[in-house]
């Protein structure tokens, strides 16, 4: 038995009531709320119903921000089941919104920290059901205790997952389909392209250059240890340094609460992205020492560790995509931090193999993925400069640069490396894709729009 | 924190019964009454946003004066006060008191709306509006055919086997009729909608009909006809209880469903299987919308529909009957609507009653000895909500002197010289009526008024009293500053009727003396016949109109001739309906202003469907210009293939700045019954903006 929204498509006319309501309940201000009505088929195209979904924090039995929180701001309310973000102990690093298939908890960009519905705990504490349930004027949204067996979140737009929400929809039922009673005198105006695409909430690049950079010098600063560990090339202990405090720099800057970016690593028994704010800290801190250092057995006991805890900063650092990358697998993606990070130190450390068999591996992985997109279409000339450039500078300069000139590799050809790598980078940001009930909407509208039927019906009558 | 019983006083169904809870004299939370049956599941977003509207701080709070660069500074009280005196003293001198309009619309309900015309009456006269903008063809249609507008209770649908949404969209316009409607559906309940558009409501109902606008006439003599040929009439009522049905019979034998079906455009079977439902279906109850009766044949369109209720003996009944305007709240009014929007018979000298509210900016630039030089306007928004903006805005621009009351700078307090805030429903208390549900409600006092506001009672007062009007001539007619003095002539009233008191109303919502659960339950029609009139020699008499509902094209349909030019002509430079229905965000102007609704409804768009898009070079989004004579709004387009094609729709209320005051093309025209504005009556042509 557990307390759970209670929700019936037949009845929500989409008004928005529960919106205000949670607005005003939790003193959220005019322009916020932690409830959204979403409408799946808004645009009405003919044969699909319209219904709506309203949707705040399901207060999952898995709960997927809880477990991503690398801060250990989240905590479960064993009174009510409700999942709960204190706001005080958030560093506005947004990774919970990333893992949670909902959309529940939401950046307040004028707070820093992460703001998600309460359950309306304090309500429940009391005997009364949430604001949003206790307010709707159609009875359509409601709160009940119920068996395990009476959840049900199988809807059109509704994430599949397997976190146990708490949530029971009740299955829609349309007896006519109100767009098949077009007839007469109207076609179906299918010469005009509608903007069916529902707001997604999606990672931009334009967001995220920060991470992007930061996860760039941290495969840059793996490869300086390496090569100076390894003995092939002489790192000065300033520049290393100050590539590190730039990557920690961009990296607080990404952070709502910069000032409580220590809470990042309170996570590490679970959150990749603890462990990798951990191991960067220690391979920036012990590298340092290491190439500072002028005695030769403590700069080796400081440079080997350094790189055992980079090797976790980079499998860390791509494992905190994992929710979000479409294909799941980051780590093997061409410009995958653990990768980018070994071909730097392969080609900085001049180990031909290394550089060969990870560079080639790149490359294979790269050149798949762009023949399975495709270029054409609108921007495909700047994206053949884009595929030009990443493999040119990424492989082409570095590898004549070994041909022509030998090892140790010249700067400007490791730069050359960089900047390829760089590109790639950009392109994976691109890829990224936060699972939403706005995303499932599409998927969903694009199934039900395939299984229309190619002829207009008959005009709809009962079926009696 | 202290919780109070009021009552949302909007021009608005549903009416709701409120609870609210205020602390440190804010208003924290607003919950439903539950002892008012018909809302008792929660109020609105509307009435939630009330929490910031209370508060906006777009709200006047003080008299503004117009400066002469256009901009508004706030002045004291004594100085608007005696501004206005000398301007009133001045024009009465000279022209007598009629060149003063006083024009009152429908923004919020109470008994002490009556304030005004006392004190016009008392200042020596005015002049005034006859009709109303709203739902008179349909009320004076009910008049003439049943008597008297009563339905059953809003629960009473649930009872229903089937339900007709007639130019309804319930969803966003009565959202807490729904509940029932769905209760009638869960219980085997079959739903009819009858709409151009393709609302939240068209989306559950069993048969949807998308009919050309103005048609509806058309549809119901064909049903009429169908359920005839099925052997559909309840012969026993019609013979006890309706008048003319043979000659409605004759009348509807010749108009076939397949006629119906090529007026309204749609689907002979669909005409055919209303027919089949009402002939075979009961209780059937139907439910009408405002929107269909403001066209210049909606009269005889309204009088039509209620005959397929009376043919088929679904009145009277449980689950039975006709929703359109319950006005069993209505015990204080001592000419009840629709007759009290109709111009005296005989004027009584003092109140000029000349302007017809469908034609106002017209009518205020026609009237002579005396011309007008002077408005007053309280409770309204004429200037984008009464048809044809752009002469409305000329008639208040001829003025010399211009008064509105308003909590906000709506597009008519824009207009004015002077404007004075006016109270919220929060911060004077009165007794309101309703239209869908009978109850008697407290919309009570529950935080004092911010900053210099004032109630109009109190306003009236002190201008009374700079006019020199006797304290004595006022004492009973407006009630005093105080809340006791206010609450004591609200007392008074209430005192007439048995087990009225403040105090039951403070409880909870209190049904009116004689209440009828099931309206016409003993079967007796108060029309001159003692019968449901489908033949109604008043309608004759009164109006000019066939004795017998019948069809004809509205005046400005794309069948009908209009203004000299051949409409419906392949040359026809206003080809498209524009419709201007009423959305969920808004009550008609209202609450479109705050963030909260803004947040959900930014800005105005055009549907249109994508035929009609693609014939005029128009994509999603495209910038257009929607237009015709008397004037054009400029917004983006939205592609809705759900619409009826040859129509396009803007929702009503938009503000000027926002671009999409649909009155800038609408007609000054009124209803061929009852003096309503027939502004749905209203072609555009639509393209692309450059």
């Amino acid at each position: 038995m557990r307390g759970a929204f209670v929700f019936d498509p037949n009845r929500c006319t989409g008004c928005s009531a529960c919106e205000l309501a949670c607005s005003i309940e939790n003193q959220l201000g005019t322009d916020r709320s932690w409830r959204s009505v979403l409408s799946f088929n808004e645009r009405g195209i003919p044969g699909v119903p319209v219904f709506h979904l309203s949707l705040a924090c399901n207060h999952c039995e898995t709960a997927a921000c809880m477990e991503a929180c690398p801060a250990l701001a989240y905590e479960r309310d064993p009174a009510t089941g409700a999942v709960l973000i204190r706001q005080d102990a958030c560093i506005g690093c947004r990774y919970c919104s990333w893992a949670c298939p909902y959309g529940a908890p939401r950046f307040e960009s004028d707070r820093g920290v992460m703001g998600k519905c309460t359950f309306c705990s304090h309500r429940l504490a009391d005997g009364r059901k949430p604001a949003c349930a206790a307010l709707c004027p159609t009875g359509a949204l409601d709160y009940e205790t119920l068996d395990e067996d009476q959840l049900l979140a199988q809807i059109d737009g509704m994430p599949r997952t397997q976190l146990g929400p708490s949530i029971r929809i009740l299955p829609l039922e349309r007896r006519s389909t109100a767009g098949l009673t077009n007839a007469v005198t109207t076609g179906s105006g299918a010469g005009v392209p509608l903007d069916v695409t529902p707001h997604e909430p999606r990672i931009e690049l334009a967001g995220e250059w920060s991470l992007a950079v930061f996860t760039l010098l941290l495969a840059v600063l793996f490869g300086l240890l390496a090569a100076d560990t390894v003995g092939t090339r002489a790192v000065s202990p300033l520049l290393f340094a100050t590539i590190s405090a730039l990557a920690a720099g961009l990296s607080l800057a990404h952070l709502g609460r910069p000032a409580r970016a220590w809470r990042a690593v309170l996570g590490i028994r679970r959150s990749p992205v603890s462990r990798e704010v951990l191991g960067f800290g220690l391979m920036a801190s012990l590298g340092t020492l290491a190439l500072s250092a002028s005695e030769a057995t403590v700069s080796a006991a400081a440079a080997w560790p350094g790189l055992a805890a980079g090797l976790v900063a980079l499998v860390s650092a791509d494992r905190v995509y994992g929710p979000v990358h479409h294909d799941g697998s980051p780590v093997l993606h061409s410009a995958g931090v653990l990768l980018t990070g070994l071909y730097l130190a392969g080609l900085m450390a001049g180990s031909a193999g290394m550089a060969l068999l990870i560079g080639g591996g790149k490359l294979v992985r790269y050149v798949r993925r762009t023949r399975q997109a495709g270029v054409s279409g609108p921007g495909a000339a700047i994206r053949r400069l884009a595929v030009a450039s990443r493999v040119g500078l990424g492989f082409v300069v570095p590898a004549a640069a070994w041909v022509i000139g030998g090892t140790p590799l010249t700067f400007w050809a490791l730069v050359a490396a960089v900047l390829g790598e760089a590109i790639d980078r950009t392109e994976f940001y691109s890829e990224l894709e936060i699972v939403s009930p706005a995303r499932q909407q599409r998927l969903d509208l694009d199934e039900r729009l395939a299984e229309l039927p190619s002829s207009p019906p008959a005009p709809a009558l009962i079926q009696s | 924190m202290p919780v109070y019983t009021t009552a949302c006083p909007r021009n608005c169904y549903s009416t709701c019964g409120m609870r609210v809870h205020v602390e440190d004299g804010e208003i924290r939370r607003i919950e439903p009454h539950t002892g008012n049956r018909a809302t008792p599941e929660g109020v609105c977003l509307k009435g939630l946003s009330y929490v910031e509207r209370v508060r906006s701080p777009d709200r006047i709070l003080e008299p503004l004066r117009r400066t002469a660069t256009g901009s508004y500074t706030s002045i004291e009280w004594s100085e608007a006060l005696d501004l206005i005196a000398t301007h009133l003293l001045r024009i009465r001198a000279e022209s007598g008191p009629q060149s003063i309009l006083y024009y009152a619309a429908s923004g919020t309900k109470g008994l002490l709306n009556g304030a005004g015309a006392e004190f016009w009456r008392l200042f020596g006269g005015c002049t005034t509006t006859y009709g109303d903008l709203c739902w008179p063809a349909g009320l004076e249609a009910t008049r003439l055919t049943l008597g008297d507008n009563r339905n059953n209770a809003p629960w009473d649908i649930a009872n229903a086997r089937l339900i007709v949404l007639w130019g309804k969209n319930p969803a966003e316009t009565n959202i807490h009729q729904m509940p029932f409607v769905q209760q009638a559906r869960e219980a085997g309940a079959t739903v009819v909608v009858i709409d151009p558009r393709r609302t939240e409501t068209a989306e559950s109902a069993d048969l949807w009909l998308r009919p050309r606008p103005g048609t509806d006439g058309a549809i119901a003599l064909a049903a009429a006809n169908e359920i005839i040929r099925l052997g559909g009439v309840d012969d026993q009522f019609v013979r006890d209880h309706v008048l003319g049905y043979d000659e409605f019979e004759a009348r509807v034998a010749s108009l076939s469903p397949a006629w119906a079906a090529e007026i309204a455009e749609i689907p002979e079977v669909q005409v055919r299987e209303l027919g089949r439902l009402l002939a075979e279906v009961r209780p059937a109850t139907i439910s009408a919308g405002f929107g269909m009766q403001r066209y210049t044949n909606s009269g005889q369109t309204m009088r039509a529909i209620l005959a397929l209720l009376a043919v088929t003996g679904n009145l009277g009944r449980p689950g039975a009957g006709w929703v359109y305007a319950n006005l069993q709240s209505a015990i204080f009014d001592e000419v009840k609507d629709p007759l009290a929007f109709f111009p005296p018979e005989r004027p009584d000298g003092v109140m000029r009653v000349s302007i017809s509210t469908a034609r106002l900016g017209h009518d205020m630039l026609a009237q002579r000895d005396p011309p007008l030089r002077m408005a007053w306007v309280e409770r309204g928004n004429p200037v984008t909500q009464n048809p044809e903006t752009n002469r409305v805005l000329e008639a208040f621009r001829a003025l010399e002197f211009r008064v509105v009351v308003d909590q906000f700078l709506t597009d008519t307090a824009r207009e004015a010289d002077l404007v004075l805030p006016a109270k919220s429903m929060f911060e004077q208390t009165d007794v309101i009526g309703a239209y869908w549900h009978p109850y008697l409600q407290l919309r009570q006092k529950v935080i004092e008024p911010p900053g210099a506001v004032k109630p109009e009672t109190e306003i009236y007062r002190l201008l009374a009293e700079r006019l020199g009007i006797p304290d004595e001539a006022i004492a009973n007619r407006i009630p005093g500053p105080t809340d006791e003095e206010v609450e004591a002539f609200l007392e008074e009233r209430l005192a007439r009727f048995d087990g009225l008191s403040l105090e039951r109303l403070r409880e909870g919502p209190v049904l009116p003396p004689d209440h009828e659960e099931v309206a016409f339950a003993d079967l007796r029609f108060p029309t001159p016949s003692g019968r449901v009139e489908l033949r109604s020699e008043e309608a004759q008499r009164r109006w000019g109109i066939d004795p017998l509902p019948l069809y004809h094209e509205s005046l400005e349909s794309t069948r009908g001739e209009h203004a000299g030019r051949r409409v419906g002509a392949p040359d026809d430079p206003y080809p498209l309906y524009l419709m201007t229905p009423n959305t969920k965000n808004r009550i008609h102007s209202q609450f479109g202003n705050l963030r909260m609704i803004r947040r959900l409804d930014p800005a105005p768009a055009v549907h249109i469907h994508p035929d009609d898009a693609e014939r005029r070079g128009i994509a999603d989004g495209t910038p257009v210009r929607v237009y015709n004579d008397r004037g054009e709004l400029r917004l983006p387009a939205r592609l809705d293939p759900g619409l009826k094609s040859g129509c396009v729709s803007v929702t009503n209320g938009w503000w000027i700045s926002d671009g999409g005051t649909v009155n800038f093309c609408s007609a000054g025209r009124e209803t061929d019954i009852g003096f309503g504005a027939a502004f749905h009556d209203n072609l555009v042509e639509v393209e692309p903006s450059v």
